[in-house]
């Protein structure tokens, strides 16, 4: 979505836009490298264990009710007590959790076998009844903000002693990534805590590595390791998870040693991070994507031509380069190659079927020559809306706008309010014009974007096909990958509704991102994945290194 | 009517009344409830008037459908007329009944407490700094004036009014929790004394620029009376310096001091926010930010009125001070001539 950051989620910004807009001096950014450095991570005697681990995030969490957990922090501060049935790993596949095993006999069911014996921090089993209620409430309860995602299930069925059905109204090949959202609780103490659930006081009973401790609300979550654990343990007894938002105070909270860690360093900030002595950083592609949006009905976007033209105007190595200090991939289609891995095609393999696509180097003459051809062959005037975060879009829609001057196409630049960008385009979908957009990943799944971004579901207040594209092709594609069964027929339908949109260019593709981790030196995280860190165990994961 | 006319009778009472202090403060104190009602109405109606919606912002762009927006705005009372949501809002907050926040579903008014608690021990820590400090220098550099001490002085507040709090911030930090690691650089600690500890910097930075204006202010106005008649008359009649000092002088030299003390609980008050984003604290400044940015409106509201009705005690209180150490000005607040 629009300012996602490395999003598991395609969500609003959750601003950092004051830590943006403060950090913008790099005051402190002379002489940072000199001081020395305590080891950060207390270390116990053994090496294995640590009695402390002091981890940030450069926003603040806004509800720790995992059915009300929609930003990165919340999701962050909650992945390593709260459970799914299935859990992301290192390379974005799925994997058992909570449930040990799948089948998946027909195209709309999905049986689950949940694990058993697993025990909540109070001691007592979970059971299935536990399972039932709160997949009820997460589907259903008071406040949810999963109903939409879940709106398809039709049936959650005890099927077994440890055994659930879910019936779905129609295909859905990426359901099984969706399951990770499908958190359990004890129904007892949801049932008596139901409304303040996730506040100081009543934080939830789950089955994870860490127990939620303590909540100061806008400035930390403590964790206590949970010894009845029924898979890997973490090293760290307790585990602070402290927000700062402006990314200066982190940083010299990290060089003096005060944390061990963070996630989420803004891509322009990575090159100065990178020299604090006694901290690595760790950068991998997030699934994030950069983009244009025009609305083909809507003139003069309407015209194939001008989106042509617009996307000859893109300079893709240089807003990698000079805009975002040369960290995210320039883009060459909507997916991005590292969400092919669970069909099983790599990404260099992705990148070599996106060679067949049609592409639109960065070329003045080229784009002019496109423009010719088009209903406004002297160019016109139109507004670019632009948020404040994250800061480089900004840059970037400059970037474009200098470009797109030299062939006569007058486009002005209009920095608006997070709440008013939102308004204008994504909640109502009429004349959404050009856009700018940065969007996050909701599954690990090569159909996650193209569908929501061509998909004629997508034209609705909160659909992300911004560009209001309908193609009775893609829609014919769309249900065919969703409901084969066979990897390779998926592969085929995806990669055509791609080369499709590459004709049509609904969207010009900017980048792919890549998030950035800092760690201490003392410390390693092999398991960190740039998009799914915050549903991911990480507390349990991070040890000495 | 027979009300209003009660009222009327009751002002005007006030108004005549034969304490002129006690009836000012009662007048002041009276206004004070339609003062906030007519900020919870603008507040309420330009947060509604905002483009974009909690909803949007709760889900945080998944995927929706039309039956689960619907589901969330009744859930949270997001449909219905302006006036019917503001009226709403109003039953409840007459009985202190302020609601649930939508961004946390923490009852609002122990989400206000939470954080309004460190942003006035920050801000009480920092007027004191301020007021003590910076009278100081200011008494200091008028009793000096011209020489070197004056000019360092001076010099140093030019520094401090313009140097913005979260750039002195940044500059603190990095000098006493980074280099020489004194203070801790984020968070807030537990404990009174912790507390006190963690708010140190964050206080001295929030207290830099205000600072800098009570030294010019303290050395001006000092100066300003060291020179007055009464003074060398005083000399003259040979009274001890310090009674010339702390009577005479510094009694009158506080009066602008006294207005500006006003104005600086509520400069410290606002720009907290600054201070509190540098520093990682969690108070009323960074919960008002990201509140608005969710169009979370019961904590908006909850919030600016609470912070309006100290703006307001704060004015209260400085123009009673303004009444103590000038007897002139009591003798004027009297609608009859002076006798």
């Amino acid at each position: 979505m629009k300012y996602a950051t490395d999003s598991a989620i395609a969500r609003v910004s959750r601003r950092g836009f004051l830590g943006a807009s403060l950090a913008s001096g790099a005051l402190v950014a002379a002489g940072c490298s000199t001081s020395s450095n305590s080891p950060s991570a207390k270390s116990g005697s053994s090496g294995a264990s640590l009695d402390s681990l002091t981890w940030s995030f450069n926003q603040v969490a806004t509800n720790l009710d995992p059915i009300k957990a929609g930003d990165l922090p919340s999701e962050a501060a909650i992945s390593s007590s709260v459970q799914g049935l299935v859990v992301y790993n290192a390379a974005g596949v799925v994997e058992p959790y909570l449930a040990e095993s799948w089948t998946h006999p027909d195209p709309i069911t999905w049986v689950f076998n949940i694990r058993p014996g697993v025990r909540f921090w109070d001691g007592t089993v979970m059971t299935m009844e536990d399972v039932l209620y709160s997949i009820d409430r997460l589907l259903h309860g008071n406040g949810t903000i999963f109903g939409g995602l879940f709106s398809t299930v039709t049936s959650v069925k005890q099927t077994g002693t440890m055994q659930l059905t879910i019936k779905l109204s129609s295909p859905n090949p990426e359901f099984l990534g969706l399951a990770n959202f499908l958190f359990v609780g004890q129904k007892a103490y949801t049932e008596k805590n139901n409304s303040t659930l996730g506040s100081p006081g009543t934080l939830g009973m789950f089955t994870g590595p860490y127990i939620l401790e303590n909540y100061v609300p806008n400035e930390s979550v403590t964790l206590t390791r949970f010894d009845g654990y029924w898979g890997q343990k973490g090293a760290a007894k307790t585990v602070t998870f402290q927000f700062i938002t402006d990314d200066n105070t982190r940083r010299l909270a990290l060089q003096s040693g005060q944390l061990d860690g963070g996630f989420n360093v803004p891509p322009t900030d990575i090159a100065s991070w990178r020299q604090i002595s006694n901290i690595d950083l760790v950068v991998k592609p997030n699934l994030q994507i950069g983009y244009l949006s025009m609305d083909v009905k809507q003139s003069p976007w309407s015209d194939v031509h001008v989106r042509r033209a617009v996307a000859h105007c893109v300079d893709q190595a240089g807003i990698v380069k000079s805009i975002m200090g040369g960290v995210p991939t320039a883009a060459t289609s909507i997916t991005p190659p590292g969400e092919w891995a669970p069909l099983g095609m790599s990404a260099s393999e992705a990148l070599t079927a996106y060679q067949n696509f049609q592409h639109y180097p960065f070329d003045i003459a080229m784009a002019k020559a496109e423009l010719k051809q088009s209903a406004f062959p002297n160019g016109f005037t139109a507004t670019l809306p632009v948020p404040p975060t994250p800061p480089y879009l900004s840059s970037i829609a400059q970037s474009i706008a200098q470009n797109l001057k030299q062939i006569g196409i007058t486009l002005n630049i209009e920095n608006v309010q997070e709440n008013e960008y939102e308004a204008g385009f994504f909640t109502s979908k009429k004349n959404t014009g050009i856009q700018i957009l940065e969007n996050g990943p909701t599954v690990d799944d090569p159909s996650d974007f193209p569908t929501i971004m061509l998909g004629q579901a997508g034209i609705v207040g909160g659909g992300w096909n911004t560009a209001n594209y309908v193609n009775p092709k893609v829609q014919e594609l769309i249900a065919q990958e969703s409901a084969a069964t066979k990897p390779s027929e998926r592969i085929a339908a995806i990669t055509e509704m791609l080369n499709i949109a590459s004709q049509d260019v609904p969207y010009v593709m900017n980048y792919w991102n890549e998030g950035a981790m800092a760690i201490s030196s003392n410390l390693t995280y092999p398991g960190f994945h740039a998009a799914w860190y915050c549903i991911q165990p990480w507390a349990a994961q991070i040890s000495p290194a | 009517m027979a009300a209003l006319q009660t009222a009327r009778t009751i002002w005007s009472g006030w108004k005549g009344a034969r304490h002129p202090v006690l009836s000012f403060a009662v007048r002041r104190i009276l206004t004070i409830p339609v003062l906030l009602l007519i900020i919870s109405f603008l507040v309420f109606s330009l947060t509604y008037l905002a483009p974009g919606s909690a909803v949007t912002a709760l889900l945080g762009g998944r995927p929706s459908t039309p039956q689960a927006i619907a589901q969330l705005e009744t859930e949270y009372h997001l449909n219905g007329s302006l006036l019917h949501r503001y009226l709403g809002w109003l039953g409840g907050a007459v009985h202190l009944q302020l609601g649930d926040s939508i961004r946390t579903s923490q009852p609002v008014v122990q989400v206000i407490q939470s954080s309004l608690g460190v942003t006035i021990y920050l801000a009480i820590y920092a007027f004191i700094l301020t007021i003590v400090v910076g009278t100081g220098l200011g008494f200091l550099a008028a009793m000096r004036s011209r020489r070197a001490a004056d000019r360092i002085i001076s010099g140093a507040s030019v520094i401090g009014i313009s140097a913005p709090a979260f750039a002195s911030g940044i500059i603190l930090l990095y000098v006493f929790a980074e280099v020489l690691g004194i203070f801790p650089v984020y968070g807030l600690g537990s404990g009174f004394f912790s507390e006190f500890w963690h708010l140190t910097l964050p206080a001295v930075a929030l207290s830099v620029s205000g600072m800098a204006l009570v030294v010019k202010l303290t050395r001006a106005s000092m100066i300003e009376v060291l020179d007055r008649d009464y003074v060398l008359f005083a000399r003259a009649r040979g009274l001890a310096r310090s009674r010339i000092l702390f009577s005479y002088v510094l009694r009158n030299g506080m009066i602008p001091v006294v207005t500006a003390g006003g104005l600086i609980v509520i400069y410290l008050l606002t720009s907290a926010v600054l201070v509190e984003v540098t520093f990682a604290i969690p108070g009323t400044g960074s919960l008002l930010v990201q509140s608005i940015d969710f169009k979370d409106i019961p904590v908006i509201q909850g919030l600016t009125l609470a912070l309006a009705a100290l703006i307001l005690a704060a004015n209260l209180v400085t123009d009673g001070l303004y009444l103590l150490l000038d007897p002139r000005i009591r003798g004027g607040l009297t609608w009859q001539p002076s006798r």
